[in-house]
C-alpha cells in the first residue's frame, strides 16, 4: 500500500474519501507543514498532497525537503496570496478530481504531465486577493 | 545547526539561544534556528529533551512534529511571559513541561541538567540493593515527597522498625543518643530516625548487642550512595513542576493547573458533598495604571494584589491568575456536608471582603499619587452546586456576575442574582 501525506485542511474529506476507497493508498493526513515533514522524514513515502490553499511561504522549506527526498507533490485547489509562483515549481497541480489518478500514475510509474507546466485544471482557478487569476498572471507566477 | 552533544536540541531564534548558553554554564546547548532544518536533525537522532520555542507560527504544529520524530524525549516549550496564557489555551498535551523566557540560572539548570545518567552512575555495585528496590526508588523520584515515602516503606522494611524523617536543627538539640540513619538534601533538609520506642529492640540485632543488622546496615550504606542524585533528581522534578503549574509574573498558579485541580476538587465536592466556592476577579481600570505609569507597574499591582491575595486567603484556598490582569480563587472546606437548605458560603465572602479592604488600605509605590487608596478590584462569586457543576460553568456564572460588578460601577463583589458585596 503506498503512503500519501496529505497536508489538507478539514473540509477536503469528500476529496480524499476515493482516495483510499480500493485500499491502494494509506493516507497519513496532517494539518500542519511541520507535521507532514516530519512524517516524510518519518517514513518513506510515495507522495505528499496538498491542498494549495494551505500552501504560504513558510511551505517552502518543506517542498524542498520533500524534492530532496525525491518524493513528488501534487497539489489540488486555490492558490493561497501568501505563496508566490516560484514555490510551485516542480508541483503536478491538478484539478480535485484528478488528484487520485494522478497519484497513481506516479506511484506505478505511469507517465505523468510535467509538473507545473501550466495552469491547474482545477474547478477552482487559482486565485490571488480572492480574485481569479488572469493566465497572464498565473504564467508570469509559474515562471519565475 | 550549531554543535551537538546528543541530549538537548533548543529551537528558538539565535538571540535567545545565545542567552540561554550564557546562563547555562554547565550545559551544552546546541541549537536550530529553522524549524525544518531542526525537523531533519530531530530525524537523524535521539535527543533526551526539546525545548522549543513558542514564538514560532504554527507552533502546535511545530510541537506535534517533534513528537512525531522524538517520541522518548521530554518536549519542554519556551514562552514569554505574555503568551504563557495562550500556551496554556493551546493545551498541547504533547508538551512535558514549559518554561517562562528568560528563566534563572536555577531554573534552566534543573531543566537542561540530564538526571538518568547521574543516578545510573551512582548504583551501587555492592549488593546492598536489590535491583527492584532501586528500580523502586527510581520510580519514586518524581518528586522529593514521593522519594522521602518510598525511602521509608525501605528502611522500614530493612530494620523491622518504624521510622521517620526529623529536622536535623532540632535532632542536634534533642541529643538523645537517636543516631541518624540516613540524610536527604531536601529544601529544608531531613534526616531519618528510627522512632523512639522501637530504637532499642527490632532495628537492633536479635543477639542483643545494640547494633543494626549488617544486612540492614550494607542496604542503608548503599542507599546513602544513592539518596543523593536520587534527591537531586526529585528537586529538579519538584522544580519543573513548579515552573509548570506556576504563572511565572506573580507566583500564582497559572490557568492551566487552576482548571486541573478545580475539577479534580469539583469531582470530590460532588461525591462527599461539600462546597467550592469560585472568584473570579479582575483589577479595575488596569490598562490606564498600564498605559499611565508604564508595564513595569502594571507588573508590580499584579504581583502585588496576588501576594496580598494570598495572605488574605487560607493556605488551601488555591489563587490563580487565569488572563492578563485576571485572577481565579477557588475556597473550598472539606468539612461538613452540604444540607438541602445550606447557601452560599460566607467565607468566601468574608476573604474576599477582607481582601479588597485590604487592597485599599496598601501602599503601591510606583503608582505616584494613586499609590494608595485608587486601585479596586470587581469581581463575582459562584457556588458549586448552586450556580455550577464543573468548573467551566462556575467560572461562566462567575464571569457574568463579574459583568455585573462592572456595569454597576466597579469595585464591587456580585454574585448571581444576589446582593453585592460592597
Amino acid at each position: 500500500m503506498a503512503c500519501v501525506i496529505g497536508l489538507l485542511p478539514a473540509g477536503s474529506v469528500p476529496i480524499i474519501s476515493g482516495l483510499t476507497t480500493d485500499g491502494f493508498f494509506r493516507l497519513v493526513r496532517v494539518g500542519s507543514g511541520y507535521e507532514a515533514a516530519a512524517e516524510l522524514l518519518a517514513e518513506p513515502a510515495s507522495a505528499l498532497l496538498v491542498d494549495l490553499s494551505m500552501l504560504t511561504v513558510r511551505h517552502k522549506p518543506l517542498l524542498k525537503l520533500a524534492g530532496k527526498l525525491n518524493v513528488p507533490v501534487v497539489a489540488f485547489g486555490t492558490v493561497s496570496s501568501a505563496i508566490d509562483g516560484s514555490a510551485l515549481a516542480g508541483i503536478h497541480l491538478v484539478g480535485a478530481e484528478q488528484a487520485g489518478e494522478t497519484l497513481r500514475n506516479l506511484v506505478t510509474g505511469e507517465v505523468v504531465a510535467e509538473p507545473a507546466a501550466g495552469p491547474p485544471a482545477a474547478e477552482e482557478p487559482p486565485c490571488m486577493f480572492d480574485k481569479p487569476l488572469t493566465r497572464e498572471e498565473l504564467d508570469a507566477l509559474l515562471s519565475d | 545547526m550549531n554543535g551537538n552533544n546528543g541530549q538537548i536540541l533548543l529551537l528558538a531564534c539565535d538571540e535567545v539561544a545565545g542567552e540561554l548558553t550564557a546562563l547555562s554554564e554547565k550545559v551544552h546547548l546546541p541549537h536550530c534556528a529553522a524549524p525544518y532544518d531542526a525537523l531533519g536533525e530531530l530525524a537523524c537522532r535521539q535527543y533526551e529533551a526539546v525545548i522549543v520555542s513558542q514564538d514560532y507560527p504554527d507552533f502546535a504544529g511545530l510541537v506535534r512534529a517533534v513528537r512525531r520524530l522524538q517520541g522518548s524525549a521530554r518536549l519542554i516549550a519556551l514562552t514569554d511571559p505574555a503568551g504563557e496564557a495562550d500556551l496554556q489555551m493551546l493545551g498541547t498535551g504533547e508538551l512535558d513541561g514549559y518554561f517562562v523566557y528568560p528563566p534563572t540560572a536555577d531554573e534552566l539548570e534543573g531543566i537542561l541538567t540530564p538526571h538518568r545518567d547521574t543516578v545510573e552512575a551512582a548504583k551501587p555495585d555492592g549488593p546492598g540493593l536489590t535491583p527492584a528496590e532501586v528500580a523502586e526508588l527510581v520510580e519514586s523520584a518524581g518528586n522529593i515527597d514521593g522519594l522521602a515515602e518510598q525511602i521509608i516503606r525501605c528502611v522500614s522494611t530493612w530494620t523491622g522498625a518504624a521510622v521517620h524523617w526529623a529536622d536535623p536543627e532540632g535532632l542536634a538539640v534533642a541529643s538523645d543518643g537517636n543516631e541518624p540513619l540516613l540524610l536527604l538534601d531536601a529544601d529544608p533538609p531531613k534526616v531519618l530516625l528510627a522512632d523512639a520506642t522501637l530504637r532499642s529492640s527490632s532495628l537492633r540485632s536479635t543477639s542483643g548487642t545494640g547494633e543494626i543488622t549488617s544486612t540492614a546496615r550494607a542496604k542503608l550504606a548503599a542507599l546513602q550512595v544513592l539518596v543523593g542524585p536520587l534527591s537531586a533528581q526529585a528537586r529538579r522534578a519538584d522544580a519543573l513542576h513548579r515552573l509548570a503549574i506556576t504563572d511565572h509574573l506573580t507566583g500564582a498558579y497559572n490557568r492551566r493547573y487552576f482548571y486541573h485541580f478545580a475539577d479534580q476538587m469539583l469531582d470530590r465536592a460532588g461525591s462527599e458533598r461539600f462546597r467550592v466556592t469560585l472568584l473570579l476577579y479582575d483589577i479595575d481600570d488596569f490598562k490606564r495604571y498600564n498605559d499611565t505609569y508604564g508595564h513595569a507597574a502594571g507588573d508590580e499591582i499584579l504581583r502585588e494584589a496576588v501576594s496580598l491575595m494570598k495572605q488574605t486567603t487560607r493556605q488551601h484556598d488555591v489563587v490563580a491568575r487565569i488572563g492578563g490582569d485576571e485572577f481565579a480563587v477557588l475556597f473550598w472546606d472539606a468539612e461538613p456536608p452540604r444540607r438541602p437548605d445550606s447557601r452560599h458560603p460566607d467565607t468566601a465572602y468574608v476573604l474576599a471582603e477582607r481582601f479588597i479592604a485590604k487592597l485599599a488600605q496598601y501602599e503601591f509605590p510606583s503608582l505616584g499619587s494613586e499609590a494608595r487608596g485608587v486601585l479596586t478590584i470587581s469581581g463575582g462569586l459562584a457556588t458549586f452546586p448552586w450556580n455550577g457543576k464543573t468548573c467551566r460553568e462556575l467560572l461562566r456564572h462567575a464571569d457574568a456576575a463579574l459583568r455585573q460588578a462592572k456595569t454597576s460601577g466597579k469595585n464591587a463583589i456580585h454574585i448571581i442574582g444576589e446582593k453585592e458585596l460592597q
